[in-house]
């Protein structure tokens, strides 16, 4: 008995060895597999973006998975101070550019143009608010939740799923906002948001509507 | 009672799991930050510094290089893939130990990048995206859509909405050509009163793009406005329209950021352009390359760096 207790504690010994060897020197490594929908090589067909971005609003903004801000809140905040409202309650994906916003309220229509739906959100200060129709543009669909990374997609897909998700905002976002809507009426809104504030006019806090209510 | 082989099993299976055990554990592959570790030099491959936009690039990325440590040598590829090719064939044997890569295709440098990085030589890609997600650990590139779909928006604004234009586009094998390309388009292609005469490549070149919109003024010569994928080409186009004696009569649109660019802006012999960072792209470039090199593994895949519109209302603020 004495002579397997001593030959189960050199092999023990071995065993030990052998760990430390190996923790030193490890002849594998287990790595997480490759996240997100592509490999970022470019490969996505323009159907399968297309199909990323309705799964996207379905999933993710129609119903938002990330708690919107409450637009008062926000309009606050920016009037106040620009730069820590974009710190403390936007989003962006690289470095430097404008913040992004998910944010939810309700405002009276003070007037309605060709940019869209301007909103009183009884909030005063020099931001002004307006819920747009027509033509979309910029990234705040894609940025605002800060669910869409760029190193899942190559630029194309990236690029190509902001787009994508814009005309969705287009054709169901906007859709209650096609019917006449009236100085006075009050809009509900859960909408992508940017300031634009870039060409020294007074700064415009641009909404992408995802769900609208006209009342 | 314990005998001989069952504890043989039992110590193999105790092995056996610490063996799993070390696999897992952040060893080497995950990246215990080394800050002590020794420099190592470091390659910047370059497109071309026959442009000042890319000698910025270039010279930013060894300035940032040795100043963490790391000595820095710059390879100018002429825009030739042949050349960029040799390039990595030299330095992959000359025990350089991190790449910053401006590349010459977005495609073609796919084959060099993966030389380097299957022999152990990480590649950091700044400016010029490549086609894989393999091939380099990084890249750090300046969002070109979004920058263009600026220019779009003030094109579209300071055109009324409708009108003849031209475009001038980048090398065709470039990736930023066509996303500066698609987001102009994104925008200026939903206004049904625009009407796009011409496009046409002219490299991203200056003198190029003087031959190229002398030869489409001669087919169209009642154009309201060109876009240009760079300010190169635009203050070549802006060349042309002088010698036809049309310009300030043709709204001109370039994308960099240059400073002779911003003038143009400034003195309104061009419209726009949009502001990129070389600096930003170079020096973050720099960085990724030496966390790796001090072992570093967590580092973003793809980094976009916003872009800024200038206008003759900002253009002050970029001027230097």
């Amino acid at each position: 008995m004495g002579g397997h207790l001593h030959k189960l504690s050199r092999l023990s010994i071995l065993a030990a060895v052998i760990v430390v060897m190996l923790y030193l020197f490890p002849p594998f490594h287990i790595r997480r597999l490759a996240g997100g929908p592509t490999q970022g090589d470019g490969k996505l067909a323009a159907a399968d973006i297309g199909r990323l971005a309705a799964d996207f609003w379905n999933e993710h903004l129609a119903v938002p998975s990330v708690p919107p801000t409450d637009a008062r809140a926000l309009l606050e905040a920016l009037n106040q101070d620009p730069t820590a409202a974009g710190q403390r309650y936007g989003r962006r994906p690289g470095i430097g550019g404008p913040m992004f916003y998910l944010v939810a309220g309700e405002g009276r229509v003070i007037s309605t143009d060709r940019a869209g739906v301007w909103l009183d959100l009884g909030v005063g200060g020099p931001v002004r608010t307006v819920l747009q129709t027509g033509p979309i543009f910029g990234s705040a669909l894609r940025d605002a939740t800060g669910l869409l990374h760029p190193q899942d997609f190559s630029s194309f897909e990236f690029n190509e799923l902001g787009a994508r998700l814009n005309r969705l905002s287009e054709t169901r976002g906007e859709a209650p906002l096609r019917s006449a809507v009236q100085a006075g009426s009050r809009v509900q809104f859960l909408a992508a948001a940017r300031l634009n504030d870039t060409m020294g006019d007074a700064p415009v806090l641009k909404l992408a509507p995802i769900r609208v209510r006209v009342q | 009672m314990l005998t001989w082989n069952s504890a043989i099993v039992r110590a193999a299976a105790a092995l056996g799991a610490l063996l799993l055990l070390a696999a897992c554990h952040a060893g080497a592959e995950h990246g215990k930050v080394d800050q002590t570790a020794e420099p190592g030099r470091i390659a910047i491959v370059v497109s071309t510094l026959n442009n000042p936009w890319f000698v910025v690039l270039a010279n930013t990325a060894r300035a940032e290089a040795q100043r963490r440590g790391h000595p820095a040598t710059i390879f100018d590829s002429q825009n030739d893939p042949a050349k960029e090719a040799a390039h990595f064939e030299n330095l992959v044997t000359s025990g350089y130990r991190a790449v910053l890569l401006d590349a010459t295709d977005a495609k073609g440098s796919v084959a060099n990048a993966l030389q380097a990085t299957r022999a152990g030589v990480p590649v950091f890609t700044m400016d010029r995206e490549i086609d894989s997600r393999e091939a380099a650990v990084s890249q750090v590139l300046s969002d070109n859509y979004a920058g263009a779909e600026a220019i779009g928006e003030y094109f579209v604004e300071q055109l009324g909405e409708h009108g003849n234009y031209v475009e001038l586009l980048g090398i065709v094998g470039d990736n930023n050509t066509w996303n500066r390309s698609r987001g102009f388009h994104s925008v200026v292609d939903r206004f049904p009163g625009f009407r796009m005469l011409a496009q046409q490549s002219a490299d991203f070149d200056r003198s190029r793009a003087l031959e190229v919109m002398e030869s489409i003024l001669q087919a169209h010569p009642d154009i309201d406005a060109v876009f240009c994928g760079n300010d190169a080409m635009a203050l070549g186009a802006y060349q042309a329209l002088l010698g036809a004696g049309r310009a300030g009569r043709v709204k001109v649109f370039g994308f960099d950021g240059s400073q002779d660019a911003v003038q143009a802006v400034a003195q309104g012999k061009m419209s726009a352009t949009a502001m990129q960072y070389p600096q930003v792209m170079a020096s973050t470039a720099a960085e990724f390359a030496d966390r790796y090199l001090k072992g570093e593994r967590k580092l973003p895949g793809r980094v976009p760096v916003a872009v800024d519109l200038i206008t003759r209302s900002n253009a002050a603020r970029f001027a230097q």
